[in-house]
């Protein structure tokens, strides 16, 4: 059982994410805006984060840079939607653990959380 | 002192026939009326010479010698010049033969016996003349053999005249005339033979009838008689004035200037002479002007014409539109039979007729291929060719001929553009059987090269629109291009949904209902029922999102179809929908409002999508530059500072009285000063700096489009506050 947070502005995708992993036993939180997204991950401290690129108000590697300022320890994966090289080499510089590209399956994704927090 | 003169009228006329023997000897291409021709001028020639002799001789027995050899040549004048006379008006060649041959034969005939007495007895003073001629028996059949013909000569060239038109009468109208002066003057000769006391004062006209009679012959392009006759006839009584009066004051004016003047008595005459030669030449031109305004009234009108349209013709930009005018013009002003338009067709590599206009039965091939002689012809002599010119003088091949007939050509007038033949112009005869003037070939000229350049103007213009548009659709792609990471994009999120939905429903849900149904655990069965439906209306929803995006896309990208009337509304529409996909709605705030009464427009509905594209893009990439500069401290946060915004307005608007679609684009974004707002809409200047990719081409592409609709670009603008995009698209409705 693993702390997740997921921080999409796709209510959709996060409404299945946070169905799935539940039902598999995980703690999902949710947000859709940067902001919001940064406070549950500073609040919550969670075993992994998922952070699409493409946010309202505060951006995906905004959030990503701020979190590893201040608590440099947890864990990030950039999430995005775009093929763009210069997304995976700007998340790697800022500290993620890896850049996803949608679509992903289901079960890559839970290949990846056992990955990272060895749930 | 009379006879020296009638003398050397005889040497006069010699001089002149075998100076024109010599002339047509040494041209290299004889036609058949030049052989025939030289024959006469020959006999002519000698009997002039002849005569000069005899009038010069200072004993009988020469002059008795000179006088028979004069009228040696003399039998041979009607038989060469019924001969010429046969083949000038054509005549069929049976009846052609015998005449000739008959001819020659009788005139042997009196050959044989001219040295001899039965011809000419003996020579004895007459008049003035120490030595005239008294005819002998033979001579009075010669004079009827002579006299028959050249009255017959004439009859039939009367009637060829009456049966035949354009060139040929022309030709035959001058000898005709020619001959008359000419025998007339020889005739007068004749009268002191039978005792008529009146001395050959005409002979001189023999010398005008020869010169006559070979220009007819010789000259390629014979000015039209009339105009021959008139010009000749104001020369005669102008110059007869001139010479004459101050003649006329010496004669009688004599003494009574003496009386006044003395000894410079002749300074009169003279002064009287030097004005009017110096004023002789004006007066002249100024006549034959007057004469010929009348005489050529009807050509002088539809030169005009054709003058007239040749300048209008560059502002006629469709090409077939010009080519129907063209042929139009030409068989209702000059009034000919037909009217062909060749033009090279540069697929076939050979000239096709394109336009065609008047008689149609008469119409011939349709089709010149670029090898053939008339075309060559055509660029060796960068003229026009005239068929009865050619057929009479041999000058050109006979295939050219052959070639110009099957087209059913009188004339062939060419079009060059820099040494090029782009095509020709075919005209039959003309309706009044006149000839085509070298005034008239000039005019033709003018007009075959200006529309020559009109053509060229039309075929460039059309090959331009083509490579407009594709230019203006390959820009449309390259946008698409920059659209594609966005849509892109989205589409992943969609597919993102459906697949983790998918999956997650499969992995999760249906494998706890599996479960469900087997423990028959009610509860976590509905659950998971719940659930899978709320997957299932996900996945239905996005895949929904996901075609709607490829539409829009789809929609975009259609091909152009060209300018039709259509709804400006529904391009901004599609338009902003695409645009929606490539910029994030949250960040800049976007207002549109599109009168419900909004005009149609004429309009290439393509390039207007790609318009209006553009300007959001473009308007959205300014909100973000502004955003950069005040991050990076180059712009001051003013103090009414708001959230980045476009507002797109659409209405109906009148500029300059006329009726407009107005598109307005404004944002608050980073504006231009003015001396950015001079250069944008060069190709390839661009304000974006840093990461935001583009071609630059941007708002050159609006300002070419708008031109290709006929519309207007205002803009206003303000470097920190923001710029507007006024698109003024002339409206399809009126009033």
């Amino acid at each position: 059982m693993a702390k997740i947070v997921f921080v999409d502005d796709e209510p959709d995708m996060l409404g299945t994410v946070k169905n799935v992993f539940t039902e598999l036993g995980h703690e999902v939180y949710t947000a859709e805006d940067g902001k919001e997204g940064l406070r549950l991950i500073l609040e919550n401290e969670p075993d992994l984060s998922f952070v699409d690129v493409r946010l309202g108000g505060l951006k995906g590697m905004e959030v990503l840079r701020q979190v590893k300022a201040q608590k440099p320890n947890l864990k990030i994966i950039i999430f995005t939607g775009f093929n763009d090289t210069q997304i995976d080499e700007d998340a790697i510089k800022y500290g993620a653990v890896m850049c996803l590209h949608k679509p992903v399956g289901l079960q890559d994704l839970i290949n990846i959380i056992e990955k990272y927090t060895g749930k | 002192m009379g006879a020296v003169f009638c003398a050397y009228t005889g040497l006069l006329n010699a001089v002149t026939s075998f100076a024109l023997v010599a002339f047509i000897a040494l041209k290299k291409q004889k036609t058949l009326l030049d052989k025939r021709f030289l024959f006469f001028a020959f006999s002519v020639g000698y009997w002039g010479l002849s005569y000069y002799f005899w009038l010069s001789a200072n004993q009988a027995d020469s002059a008795l010698f000179f006088i028979r050899n004069a009228m040696a040549g003399a039998i041979f004048i009607p038989s060469a010049f019924m001969h010429l006379v046969l083949s000038l008006i054509e005549a069929p060649w049976k009846s052609r033969k015998i005449v000739v041959v008959g001819n020659y034969f009788i005139s042997t005939i009196f050959l044989l016996f001219c040295f001899s007495p039965l011809y000419i007895t003996r020579v004895e003073p007459r008049l003035f003349f120490p030595f005239w001629p008294i005819p002998g028996i033979l001579f009075h059949f010669m004079l009827l053999h002579f006299s028959a013909n050249i009255i017959w000569a004439h009859v039939l060239m009367w009637n060829a005249i009456k049966q035949t038109s354009g060139l040929k009468q022309n030709q035959i109208k001058y000898v005709f005339i020619g001959t008359l002066i000419g025998f007339v003057g020889g005739c007068t000769n004749y009268l002191l033979w039978y005792g008529i006391p009146i001395p050959p004062v005409l002979n001189f006209l023999v010398t005008i009838y020869i010169a006559t009679l070979a220009y007819a012959i010789i000259k390629f392009r014979l000015m039209d008689v009339n105009v021959a006759i008139t010009r000749t006839t104001i020369f005669v009584l102008l110059y007869a004035v001139v010479i004459g009066v101050p003649l006329a004051i010496i004669a009688w004016g004599k003494s009574w200037l003496s009386y006044h003047w003395g000894e410079r008595w002749w300074y009169f005459p003279l002064g009287f002479y030097a004005v009017l030669s110096a004023i002789g030449p004006f007066i002249y031109l100024i006549l034959q002007r007057k004469a010929e305004a009348v005489l050529l009234k009807e050509q002088k009108a539809y030169q005009q014409t054709l003058l007239q349209a040749s300048r209008g013709m560059t502002l006629i930009k469709d090409l077939n539109r010009l080519l129907k005018l063209i042929v139009h013009i030409l068989t209702k002003t000059i009034r000919i039979t037909h009217a062909r338009i060749f033009l090279w067709d540069n697929g076939a590599k050979n000239y096709v007729c394109k336009a065609v206009r008047g008689d149609h039965h008469k119409v011939g091939d349709d089709v010149m291929d670029e090898n053939a002689a008339l075309i060559q012809q055509l660029h060796t002599d960068k003229e026009p060719l005239m068929l009865e010119e050619i057929r009479s003088h041999g000058l050109v091949s006979d295939i050219v001929i052959g070639e110009m007939e099957k087209i059913d050509a009188a004339v062939v007038v060419p079009s060059f553009v820099q040494n090029r033949l782009i095509g020709f112009v075919v005209l039959g005869n003309k309706k009044s059987n006149g000839l085509y003037t070298e005034s008239d070939l000039d005019i033709l000229t003018t007009l075959a090269n200006q529309a020559a350049l009109a053509i060229e103007n039309c075929i460039f213009l059309t090959e331009f629109e083509h490579q407009q548009a594709h230019f203006f659709q390959a820009a449309k792609m390259a946008d698409l291009g920059t659209m594609a990471s966005g849509i892109g994009h989205q589409v992943n999120n969609r597919f993102n949904v459906i697949k983790l939905g998918a999956e997650s429903a499969l992995m999760v849900e249906l494998r706890k209902l599996a479960k469900c149904l087997d423990s028959n655990d009610t509860e976590v069965s509905k659950k998971m029922v719940a659930a899978l439906s709320d997957t299932c209306q996900r996945i239905a929803k996005n895949a929904e999102h996901g075609g709607e995006i490829v539409k829009r896309l789809l929609d975009f990208s259609r091909l152009a179809q060209g300018f039709k009337v259509m709804d400006v509304k529904e391009a901004i529409e599609s338009s902003v929908r695409l645009w929606e996909c490539k910029h994030d709605l949250r960040e800049i705030g976007f207002q549109m409002e599109v009168a419900s009464d909004l005009k149609r427009i004429n309009g290439n509905f393509s390039e207007v999508e790609e318009i209006l594209f553009n300007l959001l893009d473009n308007a959205a990439d300014a909100i973000k530059m502004k955003e950069e500069a005040v991050q990076l401290g180059n712009l001051a946060k003013s103090a009414d500072y708001q959230k980045g915004a476009i507002w797109l307005n659409a209405k109906n608007a009148d500029l300059n009285g006329k009726p407009y679609v107005l598109i307005s684009v404004r944002e608050n974004g980073i504006g231009m000063d003015d001396e950015t707002q001079k250069k944008i809409f060069v190709p390839f200047f661009t304000m974006k700096a840093t990461a935001i990719k583009g071609t630059g081409l941007g708002l050159y592409i609006i300002r070419r489009m708008v031109d290709a609709h006929q519309g207007r670009i205002k803009i206003e603008s303000e470097y920190g506050k923001g710029t507007t995009f006024d698109i003024y698209l002339p409206s399809a409705e009126e009033n």
